[in-house]
């Protein structure tokens, strides 16, 4: 071999290697992009709440009702990841399929476990008592603590610690509901939170969420009336439906005459009772079959709320609502109120004053089989409303309004 | 008294390659977890050698055909400082991007000895003894972040350490004029330690129930910190090598380095981890306590670490649940089991005296990755597990020159480039490996007939990989969709070689 020529063949070999290296470390690699986020603002988002935020339906929760709550569809509208706490179907506990009734398969369905994190901590059953403690509460005016669905959700944490745990740039807040919901249930008005108490929690709540120095924004949401949803109704209509019942109904399970109308007798047209406590008391009659259970109407019996209590749990709640609307002012924050959507769809006959259990929808589209709960429906109302707050609270967000919303009559405020 | 000077080297370097041999702890880096920089001459060429050793001994493991043919006594020491950077960088949208962006290796800097001493016993037969760490790993992660969070990827591991001492004695032979071949079995000495924080949502609740993370406990948390450790275990393998003269410029060579299987059987210790999670009255999980001085049968708000403590031993129990200490549980220190594949290696190639002072050299390097699929761990009481790696096998392409600028100074360059072993569904904090480009620069200087010093550097730029800091759930295949972040990684190496020609 020639020794000149292959020092000069050389260096042009390194100059070929060279640029050889020179593409290798230039060289993109797709796979290394990270997935985008829409807007920094909604990086993660939080949904604190009860059972509406939660996605409870028809008097049960699972994985499809869940996935269909306001929240979700919510992050949806901000393309952020949102892990929920995913229960295993039928659920915990099952949503009904119909009225009367029918007694569950099955009493709770566990969590997949597969969420990474859990975005909507909301609780089914939770007062604002319950957002900072986990503690069994002790006083006249507390709600009933924690519940098994506490522990499926948050499991172990309270909801504000698991809240601040997804580390929140951005959160709504529903809660509020159970602070009145509960008197509305046992028919008195002196369980509901006392405005004061309300408040402090409701501030203790808001201060916690203050402290999650990556928050940047949120949205409150004021309490629904409960005397206006259509799951409180006249009690002759209970007796009504115990008659068609027949025998879907156990046996050891009735309503008094003491529900009648009150032109035959009874007190059935002006008293009203929560559809929720009439469930529950089937589902003792059921689980007792000893013991006889009877939906009675009489001002003192419980569950029954008067004209007279319908009207100060009514009063609470706008008292309520003030509060909230106050603590979200003096935080920047945004806040709808979801009583004057309602109110306009009462009115445009869209929620039944009386449920007509002859339909599979006895309480209309926009309120599940429990009377209480919202519909599928109602939570893209509530989301496709809260878009529009959000946007005109903060300057960084240009959320896009949801698609297939059912159209809402013209609100009497607006 | 100057005479002193080699035998006192030499004892130095009979002394090292004892004490290296029989498993002191130097460090080591992660390189797939191949660490090529076992001389400072070859690690200025990039490792580039195969055909045309150094001189310094390291020819017993790069290709021990070149002992073959060498004068008297060559004794060489030396080490490689490796200081590591890197991190990994939360995707935007994960919930720690917002508080924590970017977690940093924690690595030291990690020194990698050697030590190789060779005889020219005749014209034709060389020995060697040398010792060396062609594998080892070491990665130090934070557990905690900026919000006091457990990091995720601490659950993968956290300080992780593989060492693997090889000890060659050798022998070479010159079959003609033109051909040599040499070669010599292998002794490994290995140590392992393995430390990660297990996840109580995947742990099953007390009596075979379903899992806590069934009943709500919130995915990665912490409840215990595992330690797998085993030490000085032994394994054997062997390492020939091949030189053909083409040419009296042009040099071919081939090396082939067994895998070698090493069995561990060590110890695994458990520390609980205070969760902070409280069941309350209304959880399947609450129990009625007698704290409250009211054991009535009504469950109360149960602390999780107190339901959890009896899993563990006096020793790894938190204190304030001490007397809830079981010796019976499966979290007591137990027996481990494991077995790692330290892989084949296979390189060829091809050395040019281009002038009198200027030689060019390349290689190939095919290493069987493969071998890695798994770490099994067989415990005394828990449930065996399997750790899935699935590594792949890579290929390595060294270019190198050096250059005599003066008769007793010879300047190296070098580039390296390697794919990566690590597929992309298990880039982890155990080895956040990619493909790397590396650059080599060094001095070789004779400062007399006798003694000789190499320094070299090295740069090590990594591409950045996608990967993940959480392992499959239950049900959930590894797969790239668990990635949820972006490793980096470099290094700067120094390496130095002291060597002496008796």
């Amino acid at each position: 071999m020639n020794h000149s020529s292959t020092f000069r063949s050389a260096p042009a070999g390194l100059l070929v290697l060279l640029a050889s290296v020179l593409l290798l470390v230039g060289c993109d690699d797709e796979s290394i992009i990270a997935p985008d986020t829409e807007n920094e603002l909604f990086t993660n988002y939080v949904a604190l709440g009860n059972s509406i935020t939660a996605g409870f339906q028809s008097g049960g929760i699972n994985v499809q009702t869940q996935s269909e709550s306001y929240a979700v569809l919510l992050a949806e509208q901000m393309g952020t990841p949102f892990g929920i706490p995913a229960l295993n179907p039928p659920g915990c506990p099952p949503p009904l399929q119909s009225i009367p009734p029918q007694p569950p398969d099955t009493q709770c369905g566990l969590r997949s476990g597969k969420t990474s994190q859990v975005k909507n901590v909301a609780v089914p059953g939770a007062a604002l008592f319950d957002v900072l403690s986990n503690e069994d509460p002790n006083g006249p005016d507390l709600p009933p603590g924690p519940n098994q669905l506490t522990q499926f959700v948050l499991g172990g944490r309270t909801q504000i610690q698991a809240a601040l745990d997804a580390n929140p740039t951005f959160a709504t807040a529903w809660i509020g509901n159970n602070d009145v919901l509960g008197a509305a249930n046992a028919g008195s008005v002196d369980l509901a939170t006392s405005p004061t108490d309300f408040e402090a929690r409701y501030r203790a709540i808001a201060d916690s969420l203050n402290a999650a120095e990556s928050l940047q924004g949120a949205v409150l949401v004021g309490v629904a009336d409960v005397t206006a949803v259509p799951g409180i109704f006249p009690g002759q209509v209970y007796l009504g439906l115990a008659q068609q019942a027949g025998d879907q109904l156990p046996g050891n399970f009735s309503v008094s005459s003491t529900c009648a109308p009150n032109d035959q007798g009874g007190q059935g047209s002006t008293n009203q009772l929560s559809f929720l406590f009439a469930l529950d008391l089937i589902n003792q009659a059921r689980q007792n079959p000893n013991g006889q259970f009877t939906l009675s109407c009489l001002n003192d019996d419980p569950g029954v709320l008067t004209p007279g209590e319908l009207d100060a749990l009514s009063s609470r709640t706008t008292a309520y609502n003030n509060i909230i609307s106050s603590i979200a002012d003096e935080n920047g924050w945004g806040f709808y109120d979801p009583n004057g959507d309602f109110e306009a769809l009462e009115e445009a006959g869209e929620i039944p004053q009386v449920p007509d259990f002859e339909s599979n929808q006895p309480f209309g589209q926009f309120f599940s089989l429990d009377g209480i709960h919202p519909s599928a429906s109602t939570h893209r109302v509530v989301a496709d409303q809260l878009v529009p707050v959000i946007n005109q609270t903060y300057d960084d967000a240009d959320l896009s309004r949801l698609e297939n919303v059912p159209p809402l009559p013209a609100r009497n405020d607006q | 008294m100057p005479s002193f000077l080699p035998l006192r080297f030499l004892s130095a370097v009979l002394a090292l390659l004892v004490v290296v041999g029989l498993g002191s702890t130097p460090h080591t880096l992660a390189q797939g977890f191949g660490v090529y920089e076992q001389s400072s001459c070859v690690m200025a060429r990039a490792g580039a050698t195969v055909a045309d050793g150094c001189g310094d001994g390291s020819s017993i493991y790069f290709n021990p055909a070149h002992l073959a043919g060498a004068d008297g006594v060559t004794a060489s020491v030396g080490a490689t400082l490796i200081d590591v950077g890197g991190d990994f960088t939360y995707d935007p949208g994960t919930p720690r991007a917002t508080t924590q962006e970017e977690v940093d290796l924690e690595n030291d800097v990690i020194p990698v000895p050697h030590a190789y001493l060779t005889y020219g016993l005749t014209e034709k037969i060389g020995l060697g003894l040398g010792t060396y760490v062609p594998y080892g790993l070491e990665t130090q992660w934070p557990t905690q972040l900026s919000d006091g969070a457990v990091f995720d990827g601490a659950f993968e591991g956290f300080d992780n350490q593989l060492q693997s001492f090889y000890v060659q004695p050798s022998i070479a032979y010159q079959v003609t004029p033109k051909l040599k071949i040499g070669g010599g079995p292998v002794f490994v000495v290995s140590s392992v330690e393995l430390n990660q924080f297990q996840d109580l949502s995947q742990t099953e609740t007390p009596g075979g129930g379903p899992t806590f993370g069934q009943l709500g406990v919130p995915f990665h948390t912490a409840f215990a910190r595992t330690k797998l450790d085993a030490d000085n275990e032994f394994g054997i393998g062997g390492n020939i090598g091949l030189s053909y003269e083409a040419t009296d410029r042009i040099k071919v060579g081939l090396r082939y380095t067994t895998p070698v299987t090493v069995e561990y059987e060590g110890e695994a210790t458990f520390e609980q981890v205070e969760t902070g999670l409280v069941f309350p009255s209304s959880s399947p999980l609450a129990r009625d306590l007698p704290t409250d001085g009211n054991q009535d049968g009504n469950p109360d708000p149960t602390p999780a670490d107190l339901l959890l403590a009896s899993q563990f031993g006096g020793n790894g129990v938190l204190e304030q649940f001490s007397n809830q200490a079981d010796e019976g549980g499966a979290l007591n220190s137990q027996s481990v089991e494991t077995e790692i594949t330290f892989p084949m290696q296979l390189v060829a190639g091809v050395s040019v005296q281009a002038t009198d002072r200027l030689l060019l050299l390349a290689d190939y390097q095919f290493t069987g990755w493969s071998s890695f699929d798994e770490l099994p761990l067989e415990f005394g009481r828990l449930e065996d597990d399997a750790r899935i790696e699935d590594y792949e096998d890579t290929h390595a392409v060294r270019v190198g020159a050096e250059y005599d600028l003066l008769d007793p100074l010879t300047a190296r360059v070098g580039y390296l480039f390697n794919t990566d072993a690590v597929p992309d569904k298990t880039v982890t904090p155990l080895l956040p490996e990619s493909e790397r480009n590396q650059f080599t620069v060094g001095l070789g200087w004779h400062a007399t007939d006798t003694v000789e010093l190499n320094i070299s550097y090295q740069r090590l730029e990594q591409n950045d990989r996608r990967g993940r800091v959480r392992g499959a759930r239950p049900g959930e295949e590894l797969s790239t969709d668990l990635n949820q972040g972006l490793f980096s990684f470099n290094a700067n190496l120094i390496g130095a070689t002291f060597t002496l020609h008796l």
